[in-house]
């Protein structure tokens, strides 16, 4: 591709993703926004104001979507890591029945799954608890982390390993030593895509959360049904947020190269 | 340093058609560098994962001075294996893989540096400490991975196709620094090689090994001019055998009577000598021959000629060479000390 139509596709898909934000953003920074204005006639950070006022939802639904994000994230990792390293490194008989199971959250719509998960939940006693939530994003995000992790063990060395044995290391030292630093890479990009899944959740929060676990996908959608446009704004800002930090921070693993859009290399 | 036995090992890898080791028995002097030599796939590497304890052999023993180690992880035997790819760690540069082992053991930080910088300079690359593995030619690798294994200061030594992964330039001078570092350090040393001419220059004695066991052990010349049997032979490039029987000295065959060399077997059986041995022209054991083929193979000419419905190769110098053409009639002398008898062949 030239670099020419490069820069020009990198443009197109500029507009494409951030042109229906646009509306969001503003929104949250409008006061009285009516057609056929095309920008607002005032502006104001009342809803944000609003938005972390003593008695608003959203701080705590912050703290609490990011808190269940992290150990849904970090559950994720400590199952998916192993699982990937048992995809990626051996043949087994009945690995591509495996990996079809892995595949079949992504297939199975959410609705379903959670409520059959429910009913389970509902016997346990894990509804209407963080933890219940925690353990049901782990139906999203651990396909995520396993197909990364098993991407990287195929790449992966073991015999780096059986070295470090001989060399003298004792099996957790070549844990933390030998495998930790080879896969680190794979390890960070995968623990933030869980993050990120888990963090939009909506459907497995709302139902197995029962709406005692408050989580900002949840306020969301309440506000954005209930017409309140300025604070559906604010709470779009806050939702996409880490996406963005993130997509700035780890571009250069996610695509091989510097640049996270655009042509220039 | 440690003497190593290797007592009537068996292992079959799962779903495996062949054993990769069938009652393997080998023992290595304590100090001796032994080469392990034998084809791709004939369990030599397999092997030395039992020794090294990356694999739990199916029945027999591994004994290090006499002491059974097989109840003994890998980490905490007194052998260091390095693999043929040299398996550096990338994220390390070559300071800290050197030093790997050392700090496994938690040794202090002083005499760690002092240790790796005694390795370094014992494989001359005092001033790359600081690279990292992808900034290393192939040979500098391999040496990194030596003094790794040596600046652990093992009993014993495992090298696995140590210059496989050379060029053929880097080769003789990665051979003459192991066996130098091996004489200096006096550690046990197995090395593991599909090169005759490399086991035979590394080690003091060599042990063959076809099929997942040892078929002879002995000095590089005995492997090449003593064959103990026909597959040994073979394996060394031998392609002469001549049905036969000896008895007190001469072999009778087809070809005439041929005086043998003192100790050689006795009864029916096959007689073999390298291509390389014979020579042209008259003398003891002279025979004639007709030459059939005539084969130029760079330093060597290979010549096949027949006489009394056998076939015979040799490998002639050019000098040697020059007048064989096929359909002429020759003499070639076959060299007492160059024959040797395979007993029941």
């Amino acid at each position: 591709m030239s670099t020419r139509a490069r820069v020009a596709l990198g443009l197109v898909l500029i507009v494409a993703l951030i042109a229906p934000l646009l509306p969001l953003a503003l929104w949250s920074v409008a006061r009285g926004w009516f057609f056929p204005q095309i920008l607002p006639a005032n502006w104001t950070f009342a809803p944000w104001m609003q938005a972390f006022a003593p008695r608003s939802e959203i701080p705590g639904a912050l703290v609490s979507t990011t808190l269940i994000a992290l150990a849904a994230s970090a559950l994720a990792l400590g199952l998916g890591i192993p699982a990937g390293r048992a995809l990626g490194l051996y043949r087994f008989r009945g690995k591509v029945l495996v990996e079809l199971a892995l595949l079949a959250p992504v297939i199975v719509p959410g609705i379903a799954v959670g409520l059959g998960i429910h009913g389970v939940f509902l016997r346990l006693g894990l509804t209407n608890s963080a933890l219940g939530v925690v353990l049901v994003h782990l139906v999203p995000t651990l396909p995520y982390v396993i197909f990364v992790m098993s991407g990287v063990f195929a790449n992966y060395d073991a015999e780096a390993e059986a070295q470090a044995r001989s060399l003298g290391a004792r099996p957790l030292q070549v844990l933390w030593h030998v495998m930790l630093p080879a896969i680190a890479p794979g390890i960070v990009v995968a623990g933030l895509f869980a993050f990120l899944v888990s963090w939009s959740q909506y459907i497995l929060t709302l139902t197995i959360g029962g709406g005692r676990v408050v989580t900002l996908p949840l306020l969301l959608y309440a506000q954005a049904g209930a017409g309140r446009n300025d604070q559906a704004g604010v709470l779009a800002m806050l939702s996409l947020a880490p996406g963005l930090v993130i997509l700035a921070l780890v571009a250069r693993q996610l695509t091989g190269r510097g640049m996270a859009i655009g042509g220039t290399r | 340093m440690t003497r190593l036995t290797l007592n009537d090992l068996h292992l079959r890898h799962p779903g495996a058609e062949r054993a990769a080791l069938d009652a393997l028995s080998l023992e290595v002097a304590d100090g001796e560098m032994l080469a392990l030599l034998g084809p791709s796939g004939c369990g030599k590497t397999t092997a030395l994962r039992v020794i090294a304890g990356l694999i739990a052999p199916d029945a027999g023993e591994v004994r290090f001075d006499g002491t059974s180690v097989l109840h003994l992880p890998p980490e905490r035997r007194e052998a260091v294996l390095v693999f043929q790819s040299g398996q550096l760690f990338a994220h390390m540069d070559v300071t800290a893989n050197v030093g790997f082992g050392l700090r496994m053991q938690r040794r202090p930080k002083r005499e760690i540096a002092m240790r790796v910088a005694e390795a370094l300079e014992q494989v001359q690359l005092e001033r790359l400490g600081h690279r990292r593995p992808h900034e290393l030619s192939g040979g500098q690798r391999q040496r990194v991975a030596l003094a790794r294994a040596l600046v652990l200061k093992p009993g014993l030594l495992l090298l696995d196709e140590p210059l496989s992964s050379l060029d053929a330039h880097l080769r003789g001078e990665m051979r003459a620094l192991i066996g130098r570092l091996q004489r200096e350090t006096g550690i046990t040393t197995l090395v593991v090689t599909h090169d005759q001419e490399e086991a035979a220059v590394l080690g003091d004695r060599v042990a063959l090994m076809l099929g997942g066991r040892i078929h002879q052990i002995g000095t590089g010349a005995a492997l090449w001019n003593r064959p103990a049997d026909l597959e040994v032979a073979r394996f060394f490039g031998g392609c002469n055998f001549i049905p036969g029987r000896s008895s007190e000295g001469v072999f009778d065959c087809a070809l005439g009577r041929l005086a043998l060399p003192e100790a050689a077997p006795e009864g029916e059986g096959c007689l073999t000598l390298r291509p390389e041995a014979i020579e042209p022209g008259e003398g003891e054991n002279a025979v004639t021959l007709r030459v059939i083929e005539t084969r130029f193979e760079g330093l060597l000419t290979r010549i096949t000629a027949e006489g009394s419905g056998l076939r015979l190769e040799a490998l002639m110098r050019a000098g040697a060479a020059r007048g064989a053409t096929p359909g002429q009639d020759i003499r070639w002398r076959l060299p007492r000390e160059a024959l040797w008898v395979l007993p029941g062949v």
